[in-house]
Order: C-alpha cells, then sequence, then structure tokens
C-alpha cells in the first residue's frame, strides 16, 4: 500500500490535480503547524507554480516519473538551491545555498515538489528537535512529547501528513529514532550508497542521508530516486543501486534472524519489550526464524560514538567562522575575537558542548585514551556485526529502548539522551543499513523495531518490513497514528 | 573531576566565546560525559583480537581537482573583490 503510488494514479488517471494535492498539504500545514512545529520555511510559491506545470504536463498525457507531483519535505541541512539551509542553528539564519544537494536535483529530476524545509536539532546534534534555534518541534501523536530527533520535523511532517514523504540525515540514528517515535517508516541506507554532496557535514565517516514516508512502498519508492554513485562525493558507493520498488518481495519464508539480548535488557521500557516481542512472534508466522546472541562491545558503542562523532563535528563546525558563511558578530576589536564571538553567539549548548568533548578527545594529552581507543574499539563493533551477520541474514532490535519522553525531560541532563542512542549508534559506526518500521499501535505511543542488514543489502530490508507491515495490519497502524 | 580551567582551555582552543555561566552548567554535564567514556576500557582492543581489515566496498575516486562553476562570494558574509576580513586593531 503505498502513499505515493496511490497519489500517483490519481494525478495520471485525472481523478485528482496536482495543484489540488499541493493545496490540500498546504492547507494541512497552515492548520496543522502551529501546534507542531515541524517546518522552518515553507515554500508556497514554487511548489504552485511547479504543480500547474505538472497539471499540464498530465493533460497532455506526459509520461512523468512516480515522483512526479509528490509533497515532500527536506531537513534544514541538505541544500535547497536559492532557499535557506540554516541546519537550526543562529550561525546559518540568513544562509542561502548556492547549489542544489545531489538528493535534491535528483528529487527534482523526478518532479517531485518540495514544500519546504523542516526543523532539526541544530547542525543535528540531538535526539529530541528540541535543540534548534527557531523551535521546538511536537510529535503529531501527543503534542506533550518530542517527535525524536535529530530529523524530528522531517518525522512529524510525515506523521502529520503535511507531506507524504521527507529526507533526514542519520548520523546515530537520527531517521531511525524519529521515525519510531513518530509511528512511520525510516531508512538509514548503508553509508555511501546515498550522495553526502550538499548535506551540511556533522561527522563525516557516520553521516547518511535517507528518506521517512509512511510505508515501506514508499521509502522503497524514494530509495530508488536518491541512491545511486555520484562523482561529487568522494565515499560515494560505486555500487549499482538496484530497482528497490520493483524487486520489493515479501516473501521472507526462510530467513534467520539474531536478536541481541543486550538491547532487550532491564534498561528498555517493558512496552517496548512486549511489543518488539509480538512483532518477532508475528514474524514467524512468516516463516522466519529467530535466536537471541550477544554483542558485548554494544555496551561501549554510546561512548564510541560519543567520541568520535563530536571529535569530527569540531573539525567540520571550524568552517563556522563568520568569515567565510552565515553569521558574523558586530563590534569586535580583532579576527580572533570577531571569530570567538561569531561562534559564541550563533552555536546552541548542545553544539558548544559537543565541538568542546571533540576538542578534548583529539588534544595531545588525551588522544589516545579517547579517540584512538575509540576507534579501535569501532572496529570491534564492525568485526561483532560480520560475526553475526556469518549466521543470521538480519538483526533485530528496537529502534529506541523507550516510547517518546515528554519535551524537556532531558533538558538537564544530556547524558541520559545519549544513552537512549544505544540501539541505533552502532549501526553507524559499522556503516550498515537500517530500516525502523512501527512494531504495533502501542497504546498510547508508537514503538519502532529495527531491521539491520549487512552492507548493501537494502532490498533484504525493504521485503521483511514489507512483510511485517501486511502481518501487522498497516492500515490499522495508519489509522490510529492519524487519530 | 574536568575543572573549569581545562574547560576554559577547550573552549579558547574551539574558538567559542563562553561565559562563566555558561561553564559552570557545562562542567557537571561534560564531566558525567566523560565519566561514561570509561566504559571503553571494557573491550578488548589488543592488536590480536582484531582481525585484518577488509577492503573498503567503497573506492574513493580518483583526487581530481575540478574549476568549481560556483562564486565563493555566495557564502560569504561580506565581500569586495575577496573575503573581507575585519582589520587587527
Amino acid at each position: 500500500m503505498s502513499v505515493i503510488q496511490s497519489l500517483a494514479n490519481q494525478y495520471r488517471s485525472g481523478q485528482r490535480r496536482v495543484s489540488d494535492a499541493i493545496q490540500s498539504r498546504l492547507a494541512t500545514i497552515t492548520q496543522q503547524d502551529p501546534t507542531i512545529g515541524a517546518f522552518l520555511s515553507v515554500h508556497t510559491d514554487q511548489a504552485l507554480t511547479q504543480a500547474a506545470t505538472l497539471d499540464q504536463w498530465f493533460k497532455e498525457g506526459r509520461e512523468l516519473p512516480v515522483l512526479a507531483g509528490i509533497p515532500l519535505a527536506i531537513k534544514d541541512n541538505i541544500h535547497v538551491k536559492d532557499t535557506t539551509t540554516t541546519c537550526a542553528s543562529r550561525v546559518l539564519q540568513h544562509f542561502i545555498a548556492p547549489y542544489h544537494a545531489t538528493v535534491t536535483e535528483r528529487l527534482l529530476n523526478q518532479h517531485a515538489i518540495i514544500l519546504g524545509k523542516v526543523n532539526m536539532d541544530e547542525f543535528a546534534m540531538g535526539s529530541s528537535t528540541e535543540n534548534s534555534a527557531f523551535q521546538i518541534t511536537r510529535n503529531p501523536v501527543d503534542p506533550s512529547r518530542v517527535p525524536g530527533g535529530s530529523s524530528g520535523g522531517s518525522a512529524a511532517a510525515v506523521a502529520a501528513n503535511m507531506v507524504v514523504g521527507a529526507l533526514g540525515s542519520d548520523t546515530g540514528g537520527s531517521i531511525r529514532q524519529p521515525a519510531s517515535f513518530c509511528g512511520i517508516v525510516g531508512f538509514k541506507p548503508t553509508y555511501g550508497r546515498v550522495s553526502r554532496y550538499g548535506l551540511v557535514a556533522f561527522a563525516s565517516s557516520l553521516d547518511q542521508i535517507g528518506p521517512l514516508t509512511r510505508t515501506v512502498e514508499d521509502s522503497a519508492i524514494m530509495l530508488d530516486a536518491i541512491c545511486g554513485h555520484d562523482p561529487l562525493d568522494s565515499t560515494s558507493s560505486p555500487h549499482p543501486a538496484p530497482a528497490f520498488f520493483e524487486q520489493l518481495n515479501p516473501n521472507v519464508s526462510g530467513l534467520k534472524v539474531g536478536v541481541p539480548r543486550e538491547l532487550l535488557s532491564e534498561h528498555v521500557m517493558p512496552e517496548v519489550r512486549d511489543s518488539v516481542m509480538a512483532a518477532l512472534d508475528r514474524l514467524i508466522t512468516q516463516g522466519v526464524s529467530w535466536e537471541f546472541f550477544s554483542m558485548p562491545s554494544l555496551k561501549a558503542a554510546v561512548s564510541t560514538y560519543y567520541i568520535i562523532a563530536p571529535a569530527e563535528a569540531s573539525s567540520n563546525l571550524a568552517r563556522f567562522d563568520g568569515v567565510r558563511y552565515g553569521h558574523r558578530a558586530e563590534g569586535c576589536a580583532t579576527v580572533k575575537e570577531m571569530m570567538h564571538a561569531t561562534r559564541g553567539d550563533g552555536f546552541g549548548d548542545e553544539v558548544k558542548r559537543r565541538i568542546m568533548i571533540g576538542t578534548y578527545c583529539l588534544s595531545s594529552g588525551y588522544y589516545d585514551a579517547y579517540y584512538n581507543k575509540a576507534q579501535a574499539v569501532r572496529r570491534v563493533i564492525q568485526q561483532e556485526f560480520n560475526t553475526a551477520f556469518a549466521k543470521y541474514d538480519v538483526i533485530i532490535t528496537p529502534t529506541s529502548p523507550t516510547t517518546a519522553f515528554s519535551i524537556g525531560q532531558h533538558h538537564h541532563d544530556p547524558l541520559s539522551m545519549y544513552i537512549a542512542d544505544i540501539a541505533t549508534i552502532p549501526v553507524n559506526m559499522a556503516g550498515l543499513p537500517a530500516l525502523s518500521i512501527p512494531c504495533q499501535p502501542s497504546d498510547p505511543l508508537p514503538v519502532g523495531l529495527q531491521l539491520i542488514a549487512p552492507a548493501f543489502e537494502e532490498q533484504r530490508l525493504l521485503n521483511l518490513g514489507l512483510a511485517y507491515q501486511q502481518v501487522a495490519g498497516w492500515a490499522t497502524l495508519l489509522e490510529v497514528h492519524n487519530a | 573531576m574536568i575543572s573549569i580551567d581545562e574547560l576554559k582551555k577547550m573552549a579558547q582552543l574551539s574558538h567559542l566565546a563562553i561565559t562563566h555561566d555558561q561553564l559552570l552548567a557545562f562542567q557537571p554535564q561534560i564531566d558525567a560525559i566523560l565519566a561514561h567514556m570509561s566504559d571503553l576500557n571494557e573491550v578488548n582492543t589488543s592488536p590480536d583480537s582484531l582481525t585484518p581489515i577488509h577492503p573498503s566496498p567503497c573506492h574513493m575516486r580518483e583526487d581530481i581537482p575540478l574549476q568549481s562553476n560556483l562564486s565563493p562570494q555566495l557564502n560569504a558574509p561580506q565581500w569586495e573583490g575577496g573575503f573581507v576580513v575585519p582589520q587587527l586593531s
């Protein structure tokens, strides 16, 4: 059941005009976004102009790609030419992107319609979208709770039906965890599968762009559009991308699944554990077998991430110095003072905290104890995944040990929020693909199921996700999350 | 515990203007984060515990310099035929 394909069919049959569909989504944004706070900018004029052109083309009977006229949103750290890319930071508040990111260009080549740029934790640093310099985004399922992060704006916009799909970026779980909290589908592709050209870098060895959608089929359609080699990104993989949507096949009988017992420990909320166990039972009915196994290095995954990612961020964010990009502090006597003041004014607390941690871990007295050790542990994590995949086709975990938490709950204790990334971080450490799909309509909050596969085995995840979607009764899930 | 002086030094190295109040707020938070990182030592990373690295499936392209058609002026906060840098006092 693809929302994208259903809308595309309506356009082709003349049952619906693109302009009407876009007007309807814009009306939903006007109505709901004052409460939800998903959008940082809405591109009304461009969207309506593009819609009118597409209506004419459909009328003329032109053959157009499936994404033609589909309303999408883009996380505000991905460039859309001639519009602001703020990264939800005061440092880039008025920065206009001078070029399209490769993913943006690929979506626009398919005539998708970008309705706007969506909120995020500043520079993608956070798990709640509370760290934006401009606004807090609320979870459409329960507005007193966070939508997750850092792609919280993307997840909320999809969950609230403001758009059909959105792009996010995932450095340690930033697509999957908000998808889990908002009851939608989030896909983090293999590192290198999707070009990062035009994505503002946070931690370059971990960052990856991916889609957030309502269904697995929609995720496959968006992946088809954005995957593939890009000469503009030197880490882009030359692996040819398969036609994911065409090859979707829910027959997963015989698949072997491993479940790391460390990720269903006593630290996981009972309702999350129960939902995951029920999901595993459902998969058995599809011919899938599963068993517990152990990944001992997982206990150090969070520490490893919170050294490597801030270390890379302290280097990547050095460019925001008031000389070459964005905001510049006024009234300073020297260049050094101007740089310090620009960064001091421009960055929020979480970004400053991580830059300082990164600088600390890279400084000469601590480099071996922190950064080198973390890189070695990263190798161990990768090794443990390799060992697991010699035995299992897919690894399944909860996406997050908790459901969506209340706004402000972790405000004074960043470590407690970091620790909650335990299930998603190891995937980025090993550069693997992972899919988060809603487990079941948990009362009252959604729970995400994370499926992890070996590198470049995205199709396996989509097939298993589709099988689960069918057996879980997706229509019921969507109704619950729309309520 | 990480000291305020160490944090000041990190802020300097990071080119961040940070107030004393901010440093006081950051101190226990960063201290808790660094203390948590001690669990790295529970993982055996001795050379004989690590298998040889497999060749990456991602091949780096040739590093060929390309002429960008974008002017850096488009990014700059201030531009007068070049980046304008505030004059040193």
